[in-house]
């Protein structure tokens, strides 16, 4: 299970890292493998103000659907279209092509109250 | 299911372990979900073969002087024109018309039948069939007892083959034998639940490892895969096969869930025979295919509807890995019900664009069982459980 040390994790799996004025977010490799085959990925709606926590988009493998739930408050951005056509890349590649979406962080210190790489395995070996 | 009765284990439980399954619990066993996962399982059984415990499922031996007789008054389906080694698919129904159960009946002799009903019915089944039957008729539950696989994909005669020494061109779909694999005693049927050619094996729990192994040796060179029950749903909801629990249950009566063939109105005496023409006639919904325009996907229990109105609720629905599109079969008014029909499906929401599509949902390639084909309706249903 690969946990990159530069990102900040949730505890619903997903992961998010600041890029200048903005910040990404996807799932988690452990959550994909959870998830199986992803076959479906509702993105959020350009522009939406969402809360930290707060649902976001979902995922879909071919036996359920499960919510993407935002790391951060804040303004969607950018989502990730190459995800309608291959939406497989949450699969092969969770922490790279595979992102879902850019947010526009409303309170950066919330960053804070996220967990490290460390602190993510401890949970996801634990569930 | 109470929670402290323990979950029932397939004799292959150790073998799913150290092969990476991931287990779920399914009708009180805890059995494969997946190997390799749900979408290439799913293809190698449209593709080359794939290899399915399915040991969960009961097995019944129903025998005596009074087997026939009293068969042909539980069971929905005429017996008497089967000859033995033939299966016939057929249903369990209460008094009310209602579905107890789908089963397979193997006619093993004038008076000696075998069987296969579904994991989650098997002790209500066994329960019935002993409630109506005499004291002449012997009645075995063997579900712990024997083990059950199906080989099932366009190589599964070729991998089967190697195993027997009989010729498999004998054995027609919907057809059985006793036969030896490799020296294990076997009830070997040419069934299915995929669509696919295939065969499902009845064996003892005791040679269950040896013959799955020797089962899997003889598949490497056809690329067979191990199969679990994701593949197995999806598979058999291409076909529009219907699942004990989603389409069909004791509140649905056979001709709302298309079941006609599977009932012989021309036998008059069986239990639940009047109740199941009067619902028929009286019947508002029936059961669709829907596939959807775009790429989501509809799950159980999702709204179906026209316009502002709901019309109807989805039984069990998946995104296609063969057609690459959200399916599901649904319950709808029968005046929504026709082939071509736009409707919608609620999801999370949002109605999404679906049309009524004639099922089952994916022909296969390999079909060799064109009498059995051509005797199919159009309507969703289920030859096998």
């Amino acid at each position: 299970m690969e946990i990159p040390k530069e990102l900040k994790y949730t505890k619903t799996h997903e992961w998010v890292v600041i890029r200048g004025e903005t910040a990404v977010v996807g799932i988690t490799d452990f959550a994909q493998q959870e998830l199986t085959d992803v076959v479906y990925v509702e993105l959020p709606e350009l522009g939406k103000e969402v809360k930290a926590g707060g649902e976001c988009a979902v995922v879909e493998s071919v036996k359920a659907a499960v919510d993407i739930y935002s790391p951060l408050s804040g303004k969607i951005v950018k989502v990730n279209e190459r995800l309608n056509d291959e939406p497989q890349l949450l699969n092969s590649d969770p922490y790279g092509d595979g992102w879902v979406f850019e947010i526009e962080p409303s309170d950066p210190a919330e960053l804070e109250k996220l967990m490290t790489a460390e602190e993510y395995q401890k949970t996801a070996e634990g569930s | 299911m109470s929670q402290d009765v323990p979950l029932l284990h397939s004799p292959l439980d150790a073998f799913h372990r150290e092969h990476g399954a991931r287990m779920i619990e399914f009708a009180g066993w805890e059995m494969p979900l997946q190997f390799s996962g749900i979408v290439t399982e799913h293809l190698a059984v449209r593709r080359a073969a794939g290899l399915f415990d399915i040991s969960h499922m009961g097995q019944i031996r129903v025998s005596g002087k009074t087997a026939l007789q009293d068969l042909q008054r539980i069971v929905t389906k005429d017996l008497a024109p089967a000859k033995p080694g033939r299966a016939v698919y057929s249903l369990l129904c209460n008094e009310e018309g209602g579905i107890l159960d789908d089963i397979i009946v193997y006619r093993m002799a004038e008076n000696e039948f075998f069987i296969i009903v579904n994991a989650v019915n098997a002790t209500k089944d066994f329960e019935w069939l002993k409630e109506n039957s005499s004291k002449t008729t012997e009645l075995e539950n063997l579900s712990t007892s024997r083990a059950l696989f199906a080989m099932q994909g366009p190589n599964s005669s070729a991998i089967v083959g190697q195993l027997t020494s009989q010729p498999l061109s004998d054995l027609r779909y919907f057809r059985f034998r006793s036969d030896m694999l490799r020296g294990f005693p076997v009830i070997l049927a040419r069934t299915g639940y995929t669509g696919e050619d295939g065969f499902e094996i009845s064996v003892e729990s005791d040679d269950a490892v040896d013959l799955w192994n020797c089962l899997l040796e003889a598949g490497k060179p056809f690329e067979l895969k191990l199969l679990g029950l994701g593949a197995r749903d999806t598979l058999r909801l291409e076909m529009a096969y219907s699942l004990y629990g989603m389409e069909i249950s004791e509140s649905v009566s056979p001709f709302e869930a298309g079941l006609q063939k599977a009932v012989s109105l021309k036998k008059t005496d069986f239990i639940g025979r009047d109740a199941i023409i009067r619902r028929g006639k009286e019947s508002r919904r029936t059961l669709i295919g829907l596939e959807l325009l775009n790429r989501s996907i509809p799950r159980p229990h999702f709204r179906v509807k026209s316009g502002a109105g709901v019309v109807g609720k989805v039984t069990s629905g998946t995104m296609s890995p063969s057609l690459g599109r959200g399916i599901a079969l649904a319950f709808v008014e029968k005046k929504f019900s026709e082939i071509g029909t736009v409707l919608d499906v609620e999801i999370r929401g949002v109605n999404r664009c679906a049309i009524v599509v004639r099922t089952p949902f994916w022909t296969p390639r390999v079909y060799t069982r064109s009498s059995a084909a051509a005797k199919r309706s159009a309507s969703p249903g289920s030859p096998e459980s």
